[in-house]
């Protein structure tokens, strides 16, 4: 693994019996970036992410964190991690379980104090600070989970559907906090399903397909690489669908994508002619969400 | 020190509002049953209280620790199941393993505060029947009481050990709870002891699978329950119960070290 890197997946496959979690991984997550990891349920992100944890080991392969091989026993010193589900004990206030999480980190509760009270006013925990987490909101209790992924001062912070529960400010305010760690040099791996939330604060993609990893890319890579995308006033009938597939053209209801910009004329004929209006026309690429769907109907990617 | 802050976490996870609750609730109706089935109640005035202190306080203890074995340890099997399951499945326990927290001391600490409170709930009986008898007037607390309600904690914590295995080994909560048959399988065989059927073969190898109620019956045909409590645990039977406890505790801190969710 070079040094820009925190974590090399290297041939890493997870069976679960007969049934595939993640095949053939090979990945290199750079160091000091927010890394997002795209794609549908059950295509192996979560079970990527255990493994990078140590929590699972891989059937085959090597997974690398910091330059040290993972194993079930490896503690995670300078790892953060928020799981998809969280469960505290509902009789702690939110004060109380920091203090009890600090002591379990081997940290005084007088050295993470800064942070906490620094997270605490921008994630507007303030209000719920004595109150029990049986009290606390679905949303509070994922701003706990969130702060105590960052409180120990960790150099790779794992979080997986971080935003569930959150309002449209503290998502706000939860990038905010991710974007301060990031400018003191920590590594953000993040799950999620929001993709128009992640495209504007990930530096680099992962996309899963069918348990593999199909693609990964910069940011900078996604901005002119998906095609075009052209939103239509219905949906697309499907008896145009033969005629748009050899024009290179794919259907997702009123979106049709089109990855050969030298067809795109063709393409928009096609749908003027059949009385399909055209609402508008953009740059596939700089739409996280069609670039994941245009990956998808070429039927994955080269790496 | 993180050790500490574990067990102190377990008693959190263990103790939320319901299972306090339930937890004095239950301590609090095996005294009083077992008062209620002592003929204390029933006796009329001072002079018969007098005449049948002794044999009230026989039926009282005796009922006592029959109901403490009857429930009180099927409720540490479920607390402990409980326990085990954010021990040994899904994401609950992960969150924790970070910051530099090791499996091993994680482990520990677990399996301390389980302890903990396992030790509070034999402790809590302890003191309400030492209340009452002292309240009542029906006795002093002997050395024996603390003798027996010793032992049947340990049997608690030789189960409570089996269900961390158990659900260490299948990830399955309902299994977890299967040590209760097991307990009331061995309370049936024990109770319904008499001379005659006192060292056949079921019953011998009941008590060196379960050693804590082992029983000799010394001429009685049928013998008061106090007395099969008083005779529990022969040589074999202390031994029996350290092993299995030493040998289960193994277990699941191997499978938690191993485990993988």
């Amino acid at each position: 693994m070079s040094e820009a890197n925190i974590v090399s997946l290297k041939s890493v496959s997870k069976w679960y019996g007969k049934k595939p979690g993640v095949l053939d991984c090979n990945v290199d997550i750079p160091q000091g970036k927010i890394t997002a990891l795209i794609g549908k349920n059950g295509t192996g992100k979560t079970t990527t992410i255990k493994m990078i944890m140590g929590y699972l080991r891989p059937t085959t392969g090597k997974v690398v964190v910091g330059g040290k091989p993972r194993n079930l026993l490896t503690v995670n010193h300078s790892i953060g991690y928020l799981p998809e589900s969280l469960r505290f004990p509902e009789l702690y206030t939110v004060g109380q379980l920091f203090e009890s999480l600090a002591g379990m980190r081997g940290l005084r509760y007088r050295e993470v104090k800064p942070f906490l009270e620094i997270a605490r006013d921008l994630l507007e925990l303030h209000p719920h600070w004595k109150k029990t987490l049986r009290s606390c909101s679905k949303g509070t209790r994922q701003k706990v989970g969130i702060i105590q992924a960052f409180m120990h001062n960790p150099q790779l912070v794992i979080l997986d559907e971080p935003t569930t529960g959150l309002d449209p400010a503290m998502r706000h305010n939860f990038f905010e906090l991710l974007r301060q760690r990031q400018k003191q040099g920590v590594s953000i791996i993040i799950s999620s399903h929001n993709l128009k939330e992640i495209e504007d604060q990930a530096d680099y993609y992962m996309f899963f397909h069918q348990n593999r990893i199909i693609k990964t890319a910069g940011a900078e890579e996604l901005e002119g690489d998906g095609g075009t995308c052209i939103l239509t006033d219905k949906d697309i009938p499907a008896s145009l669908l033969p005629q748009l597939a050899t024009l290179s053209a794919t259907v997702d209801d009123n979106k049709v994508l089109v990855s050969d910009k030298g067809l795109l004329n063709q393409v928009l004929s096609v749908l003027i002619q059949a009385g399909i209006g055209v609402k508008n026309v953009q740059a596939a690429g700089a739409n996280l969400e069609s670039y994941f769907l245009n990956l998808l109907n070429q039927g994955g990617g080269g790496e | 020190m993180r050790v500490f802050w574990v067990a102190y976490d377990t008693l959190y996870k263990i103790l939320s509002l319901k299972v306090l609750i339930l937890s004095l609730a239950i301590v609090l109706a095996i005294v009083f049953a077992s008062l209620a089935m002592s003929n204390y109640l029933t006796s009329a005035g001072p002079a018969w209280h007098d005449l049948f202190r002794k044999y009230i306080f026989q039926d009282f203890m005796g009922t006592l620790y029959l109901f403490a074995q009857m429930l009180l340890t099927p409720f540490v099997v479920i607390i402990s199941a409980l326990a085990a399951q954010d021990m040994y499945r899904g994401e609950a326990e992960q969150i924790y393993l970070t910051g530099g927290l090791s499996k091993p001391v994680a482990f520990t600490g677990r399996i301390l505060g389980l302890l903990v409170y396992i030790f509070l709930l034999w402790w809590a009986l302890f003191v309400a029947a030492g209340a009452t008898v002292l309240c009542t007037g029906l006795g002093n607390i002997e050395p024996s009481m603390v003798g027996i309600l010793a032992k049947l904690l340990l049997n608690s914590v030789a189960l409570s050990f089996l269900v961390c295995s158990l659900i260490g080994l299948t990830k399955v909560v309902v299994v977890g709870i299967t040590p209760i048959l097991i307990s009331h399988y061995w309370l049936t065989v024990n109770n319904d002891i008499t001379m005659e059927t006192a060292g056949n073969a079921v019953h011998n190898a009941v008590n060196y699978l379960l050693p804590l109620y082992t029983f000799t019956t010394r001429g009685f045909d049928s013998p008061h329950i106090l007395m099969k409590y008083q005779d529990l645990s022969p040589w074999h039977g202390t031994f029996s119960l350290v092993a299995f406890i030493a040998f289960f505790l193994l277990a699941s801190a191997v499978l938690y070290m191993v485990k993988q969710d």
